[in-house]
């Protein structure tokens, strides 16, 4: 299993293939995600460790103290991490690839995965040329690459303006969440309709560990609606309170007709 | 009159305690240098507490000093620091801050009043003798030892011993309301020997005498020294000082040394820090306080040993990409360990919220608006005195609500003391009521009704109200009984005249006498002066003198007074007293006077009217002289000489000739009786404690309702000793014992109040039955019982008997044992205690009960200025306390439900999160939206509900006594219901966390965005929070003002707008997550769904009890809400419980109210400035008072100077020998 592989030697390389079928197409927009259990991306130390102003562009050889331990390197080497803290050191970075047996590579768009808000808002890359600005500063201690190499292909999708760090640095409520991994770009041919049934293929390059705390990690494929994604407890609190509620009116007039005092 | 001071005030235990050494108090008069050398504290006065510099310092000491206020602290200091801070200190310090402030920016202003009155006090003017010299200085420059010159109406500066005045034999006189609340004149006198120096200032200023006497203490009544000078001594007792806070009255001027100056004095002494008083809520809040601390650590202890095993099982593991912190250890126990236990502390700082600290802000706040309610309140403002209510202290209000025992004093509160000549009967006939000359009914008093013009007399009275013109007729007519009536009238008396600019004025020790002396002189019957031996009257115009041969005086048990006149060679005797007393001393025959008499002295007191009869003796001069001559011999005896006195007495007064009856109404102030019978209907029981005599104090007890016919049986506790008090107590105990099951038997008492709505009832409103409440004994307890009745041993039975009676009067009283009757029932019953009064003899009950309520517009200011609320009137406390005062315990006991309801359903949301956030103390919430929530989202809508929710309207408080009782219950808050309302916190917490749980799991956008990271669940989970508590606000408030309508609208706002200000313009690291939640329908469904589930169970339960079991403030306010639907109609069929006018029992009331001794001031000449015409006939003066009064005989000479025999003493102070004083005035 990768997930030893990785546990032994955490550079090595390990990829691990999934094959599933779609019983029927997933019409409209699909949408990847990936899901980790037993994770606490809310606990409060891990929370805190971030440095906002850092993210915003605002590189200072010293970061905010917020970030220990992962503010600078190691004792002996001084150079400021960049990005600091321990959720950006834990960004997530399997590689997900989807490979359909009919029209083979599935394309995904790892682009308008992030808010437009936090994007827009609260990262900045520094001014002037990315490989030029990180110099002085270390990549965090799990990342294989360096923050401006995040995505060899899209120029502007480097620095802390990678929308997978984004993504990743929004920490979710519970330690069990899902976040959005890319989408399916739907403009290919084969692929304007949505998903169609089929088999597939999954081939992830494992680098993520969660074996450590008994986490486990999922792919989700999923299309939305008006709602969101499928999620049956709104519907089903909605029958049983609108039953309550009904059962209740009838019981009152009961009593207002029974007992009811003047 | 053995008064007691009051208990010791901490200023004074202080004061002699650093002042230990001095055991005695040397001083010489006119010598600051040899005074210099004792330190004795000099003239200045200070209340205040702080000056500009020590503020700072001392009041940030004396506020933390406050148990929230150093908690606070205390949580600030750990959220400084890193390891262990979950939230920035600024949320603790923000509030903190500001609470801080606020109470400074109060305590300050208060303090700035103290400054201000002090250097009133301070600087007013007095004249000092300098080197011989007069000189005008500020009170505080006065010293010990300096000579003052005082003068009419002025307040005395120091304690002082007097040295000269303007009047004859040294005396002077004083009112000593500020001191004792006692209104009549006292008079002192001062040594014979230093009234020689008269105003020669001179001589003053060259007086050396120098004064041994006791330390500064506080007994007003007690005074021990010797005055040395020019090598006598003399001794010096209470008489020969005049205090601080005197008045000098009908004296012109007078010297005094000053003996005592400013924090000495003894009404420094007296003026005892006012306790700090707290409501029961506030005893009942700290309490609550320390068990929500307790649930708080147990709720941190929780988290910490669930942080031990998160640690261990998960969170160590959970290491490769969250390490620990450096300072914990590495071995998985220890490090588990070391955060499981900082996390104690992170909890204690997320949880805090749990003990608002905004919650005793938000009290005092509202506390002090309800304050500002009851100044403004119109209802309570008197007219003719301009004074409205005030609330003096703004932190007792909704105590108001809960008054148990209301104490009254009776003089000046529930009466105006103002005595008028009402009605009388002569010789058969009575006088007094308006007859309709048609009908020939009894009219009442109306608005309109005339008054008979009496302008025709020269020295008619304006003021003299009088409506029967058959009187003035009968005196025209020279009816003779009716001139001899009214003869007596002006003559029988020791009413002293003045001439005060040019008009004839009174000077009565008792309003009682003034009030008769002054009917017969707007009747014609002028009295006109008096000296020593004879009377001077006007009779129609026509001067008549009459030769005074005795004056039998009044006391106690004779309780009667009479004068042995001669006029034209006729000697006649002149007695008024009491109705038995005078009945058992007339002529022995049945005559139909007496019988008709009889018959309008039983109206009169049936109409609570104090009465008196009138009878006359002629009398033969060889009786008269044999009488004399044994009256001269008893008067003279050394032994035994009251009782041989009282039988001479007795031998001349009988077989007399019934005039009349006067009866002199002691006006209750309006609506009285009204505003007593709806405040017992409220379940409240009034005590009247006053210093009147025990038939006085019945007849007041009648007349204002707390006594009615009803009554099984009036108890009268009169014993003089332990054991007669005890046994009276048991059989008063027995009575009630019968009584009781005597009721039992008939079903027991009915005083029960019913409301019913019945189908008619819908057409007119709905009527409330209010039964009446009949039999119940009422007790009537002597002050010298009341000591023995106050012993410890007999205290459990006085109690036990007194509370089950329905009204109780104590009579007689001293102000301490005013203030020990109040804390027997405060300690004992624990039931809230309200004390009235109007007097400084009030103070002291005043300050021991829980509210002390003052009756301003009256002359003497300390009752007032010792209260917590000044009434101008007693009636106002009606609408005080079942207005005013219910609803500030109703509003403040909603508040705190409602309070610490939104505050647990705030903070228990981050109970919950931890159990998914590894009990890392984490917070779900914005740290912002942590800091603003209690003072800005949610504070305003819950104080205005604190401020103006009222249940029931004023009129319909006021109409339903009944609505009032729940407080006496603490029903409306107290344990049970905080339960409730922690426990509807804790569950609308859980909901709160639980439906946005459910929904965003797994939450997608339908863009596909993950939607379940912390920034967006917790805005998500406080969105909702305030709509919901804002949503159970708006169901809270049953009384919608705009004000409402503002708050609850504009704190959704507010959170909106402040929410958007700081992400989106100071840049919040939550920005865009509130917004990008709610463009997502999700976040709208989960909001009904939540808002739904939280409500709908309020809703039914409310309305089950309602609609099931609804309280009697529910079904009025039904009414009222009907009432306003069609207006009109309903309002004449409410009965309003009028106030009835019983018939009484026949009794007998008397109206003697004054002190005896003063037949013999009079005789003795002492008091008379000017003797008209020197009497050779009798230069002996004949009336030797019988016991002497305490304050307002003259003094006895007292041992070092006097070298005569005490009998001898009157010879020598008899008129002719008096030297200085007397003639050099005339």
């Amino acid at each position: 299993m990768c997930a030893d592989v990785i546990l032994k030697d955490p550079t090595s390389e390990c990829t691990c293939d999934i094959t599933f079928t779609l019983d029927k197409d997933f019409a409209g927009k699909v949408y990847m995600y990936y899901g980790l259990t037993n994770f606490y991306q809310n606990h409060r130390r891990y929370v805190k460790s971030r440095d906002d102003s850092q993210l915003l562009g605002r590189l200072n050889p010293k970061p905010s103290s917020d970030c220990n331990p992962f503010t600078t390197t190691n004792a002996n080497d001084t150079r400021a991490i960049a990005p600091c803290g321990a959720i950006a050191n834990s960004l997530f970075n399997d590689e997900i690839e989807l490979i359909s047996e009919k029209l083979g590579q599935v394309k995904l768009l790892n682009t308008g995965i992030a808010w437009p808000s936090d994007k827009k808002m609260k990262f900045n890359n520094p001014s002037g040329d990315l490989t030029e600005a990180f110099k002085e500063y270390a990549k965090p201690p799990n990342w294989r690459k360096n923050v401006y190499e995040l995505d060899p292909n899209n120029p502007d999708n480097n620095g802390f303006e990678n929308e997978d760090l984004i993504v990743w640095m929004r920490t979710s409520a519970l330690p069990t969440f899902r976040k959005l991994y890319r989408r399916v770009d739907h403009t290919a041919t084969g692929f304007v309709q949505g998903l169609l049934a089929g088999n597939y293929l999954l081939k992830i390059k494992y680098n993520y560990s969660v074996k450590p705390f008994d986490g486990t990690k999922r792919v989700i494929l999923s299309t939305t609606s008006l709602l969101g994604g499928k999620n049956p407890f709104l519907g089903i609190a909605y029958i049983v309170v609108g039953s309550i509620c009904l059962l209740l009116g009838v019981l009152f007039l009961l009593i207002h007709i029974k007992c009811g005092k003047r | 009159m053995a008064r007691q001071s009051r208990p010791t005030s901490s200023t004074s235990t202080a004061s002699t305690r650093r002042r230990r050494g001095e055991t005695e108090r040397r001083i010489r008069a006119n010598d600051r240098e040899f005074n210099a050398q004792f330190h004795y504290a000099n003239n200045y006065i200070k209340t205040s507490k702080y000056s500009v510099l020590t503020f700072l310092p001392l009041n940030l000491f004396e506020q933390f000093q406050r148990l929230a206020n150093f908690y606070f602290l205390c949580l600030l200091v750990l959220q400084m620091i890193p390891a262990i801070s979950s939230l920035t200190p600024v949320t603790t310090a923000v509030p903190l801050i500001g609470v801080l402030a606020l109470t400074a920016v109060k305590d300050a202003y208060d303090d700035y009043q103290r400054h201000v009155s002090d250097s009133q006090v301070n600087n007013r003017k007095s004249l000092t003798l300098r080197n011989g010299k007069l000189v005008e200085d500020k009170w505080a420059q006065v010293q010990v030892g300096d000579v003052i010159r005082m003068e009419n109406d002025q307040f005395v500066a120091a304690d002082m011993l007097l040295l000269s005045t303007s009047e004859p034999n040294g005396l002077c006189y004083i009112e000593t309301a500020e001191l004792d609340g006692e209104t009549n004149l006292k008079c002192r006198q001062c040594l014979l020997e230093t009234a020689e120096m008269g105003q020669d200032d001179a001589r003053i200023g060259a007086f050396n005498g120098e004064i041994l006497c006791e330390t500064p203490n506080n007994l007003l009544n007690k005074f021990e020294g010797v005055l040395t000078w020019q090598g006598k001594s003399y001794a010096l007792d209470n008489d020969k000082v005049v205090l601080r806070g005197c008045v000098l009255r009908n004296t012109q001027w007078c010297y005094g040394m000053v003996i005592f100056a400013g924090k000495d004095t003894k009404l420094m002494q007296n003026s005892g820090k006012t306790k700090f008083k707290r409501t029961s809520i506030d005893r009942l809040l700290n309490f609550i306080i320390i068990g929500i601390v307790f649930f708080l650590l147990s709720m941190c202890l929780f988290c910490t040993i669930a942080c031990g095993f998160w640690e261990t099982i998960t969170g160590r593991h959970f290491q490769i990409y969250l390490p620990w912190d450096k300072l914990v250890p590495t071995d998985p126990t220890e490090g588990a360990t070391v955060i499981a236990l900082l996390v104690f502390f992170s909890y204690a700082i997320v949880l805090n919220t749990v003990v608002p600290i905004s919650l005793y802000v938000s009290v005092e706040v509202i506390r002090f608006v309800q304050s500002f309610l009851i100044n403004w309140d119109e209802h309570m403002y008197h007219e003719k005195s301009g004074t409205s209510a005030k609330a003096r202290t703004t932190t007792l209000n909704e105590e108001l609500g809960q008054i148990e025992y209301i104490f009254s004093d009776k003089t000046g509160t529930l009466t105006q003391n103002i005595m008028t000549f009402n009605k009388c009967s002569i010789g058969e006939k009575c006088y007094g009521d308006i007859i309709d000359e048609q009908t020939g009914e009894v009219l009442e008093l109306a608005e309109g009704t005339v008054p008979i013009d009496f302008s025709a007399n020269p020295d008619y009275e304006p003021e003299f109200k009088f409506y029967d013109k058959s009187l003035l007729e009968a005196v025209r007519r020279k009816d003779e009984t009716v001139h001899s009536f009214f003869k007596l009238l002006a003559l029988c008396h020791t009413v002293m005249p003045d001439e005060k600019s040019g008009r004839l004025e009174y000077q009565a020790q008792s309003p009682d006498e003034a009030a008769l002396v002054s009917a017969a002189r707007n009747f014609g019957f002028v009295f006109k002066e008096r000296s020593p031996n004879s009377i001077t009257i006007d009779v129609m115009g026509e001067r008549e003198v009459y030769e005074l041969l005795c004056i039998l005086d009044f006391n106690n048990v004779r309780k009667r007074m009479s004068v042995i006149l001669r006029k034209d060679g006729k000697l006649r005797l002149f007695c008024k007293g009491a109705d038995n007393v005078i009945y058992e001393r007339l002529k022995n025959n049945s005559d139909s006077r007496k019988i008709k008499t009889q018959d309008h002295l039983n109206k009169f007191a049936g109409e609570g009217l104090r009465t008196l009869c009138l009878a006359v003796r002629d009398l033969d001069d060889d009786f008269f002289n044999d009488w004399k001559n044994r009256h001269q011999a008893a008067a003279l005896s050394l032994d035994n000489r009251d009782e041989k006195l009282d039988a001479i007495y007795e031998e001349i007064e009988k077989d007399m000739e019934l005039l009349g009856a006067t009866a002199i109404e002691d006006k209750l102030q309006d609506g009285v009786p009204q505003a007593i019978s709806k405040l017992a209907q409220a379940g409240i029981k009034i005590w009247v404690l006053t210093g009147d005599k025990q038939e006085t104090a019945i007849n007041i007890g009648y007349s204002c309702q707390l006594l009615t016919d009803d009554m099984a049986e009036v108890f009268i506790v009169d014993a003089h000793t332990f054991e007669e008090v005890e046994l009276q107590l048991g059989k008063l105990k027995d009575a009630i014992g019968n009584l009781e099951k005597s009721d039992g038997v008939n079903g027991g008492p009915t005083a029960v109040s019913v409301v019913t709505f019945s189908e008619s009832d819908y057409q007119h409103g709905c009527s409330v039955e209010e039964p009446e409440i009949s039999g119940g004994i009422a007790l009537v307890i002597n002050g010298h019982s009341l000591v023995h009745a106050l012993h410890p041993k007999l205290e459990k039975l006085f109690l036990e008997a007194a509370s089950q009676c329905k009204s109780v009067i104590c009579c007689r009283v001293t102000p301490l044992q005013k203030a020990m009757v109040v804390e027997l029932i405060k300690k004992n019953k624990h039931a809230v205690t309200l004390a009235i009064g109007d007097g400084a003899n009030d103070v002291s009950m005043i300050k021991a009960a829980h509210i002390g309520v003052g009756i301003s517009g009256q002359e003497g200011m300390q009752a007032v200025l010792a209260s917590d609320y000044s009434l101008p009137q007693f009636r106002f406390l009606e609408r005080l306390l079942l207005v005013h005062g219910r609803w500030s315990y109703f509003r403040m006991c909603k508040f705190l439900r409602y309070f610490f309801y939104k505050n647990f359903a705030f903070t228990l949301c981050h109970f919950w999160f931890a159990f998914f956030c590894g009990f890392s103390a984490q917070t779900l919430f914005d740290p912002i939206f942590i800091s603003f929530y209690n003072l800005f989202y949610t504070a305003l809508p819950v104080m205005s509900l604190g401020v103006f929710d009222q249940d029931v309207n004023d009129k319909n408080s006021l109409s339903y006594p009944k609505l009032y009782t729940p407080g006496h219950q603490d029903l409306l808050f107290n344990k049970k219901e905080f339960l409730k309302s922690a426990m509807h916190g804790f569950f609308t917490s859980c909901i709160l966390f639980l439906v946005p749980y459910g929904t965003y799991l797994d939450g997608v956008s339908p863009k596909g965005h993950a939607l379940s990271d912390h920034m967006l669940f917790g805005s998500v989970v406080a969105t909702i929070l305030i709509i919901v508590v804002t949503a159970q606000i708006a169901l809270d408030t049953a009384y919608w003002t705009w004000w409402s309508h503002f708050t609850i609208w504009g704190s959704l706002c507010i959170y909106f707008a402040f929410t958007f200000i700081t992400n989106y313009v100071f840049g919040g690291s939550y920005v865009g997550s509130l917004s990008k939640a709610m463009i997502e329908p999700t976040f709208w469904f989960t909001t009904i769904l939540t808002v739904t589930l939280l409500i709908v169970p309020v809703l039914a339960w409310r309305f089950y009890f309602v609609d099931v079991k609804p309280t009697l403030s529910d079904r009025v306010r039904l009414k009222q809400r009907l009432e306003s639907l069609r207006s009109r109609q309903s309002q004449d069929i409410l009965r309003t419980p009028s106030a009835r006018r019983t018939r009484r029992s026949i009794r007998s009331g008397y109206a003697f109210a004054h002190q005896e001794g003063f037949g013999r001031l009079i005789t003795s000449g002492k008091i008379m400035r000017k003797i008209p015409r020197p009497n050779t006939d009798f230069s002996f003066p004949l009336s030797f008072g019988s016991t002497i009064g305490a304050s307002l005989s003259p003094r006895k000479p007292v041992v070092a100077t006097s070298s005569s025999s005490s009998a001898g003493a009157f010879n020598n102070l008899a008129p002719p020998e008096i030297p200085g004083g007397f003639n050099e005035q005339s």
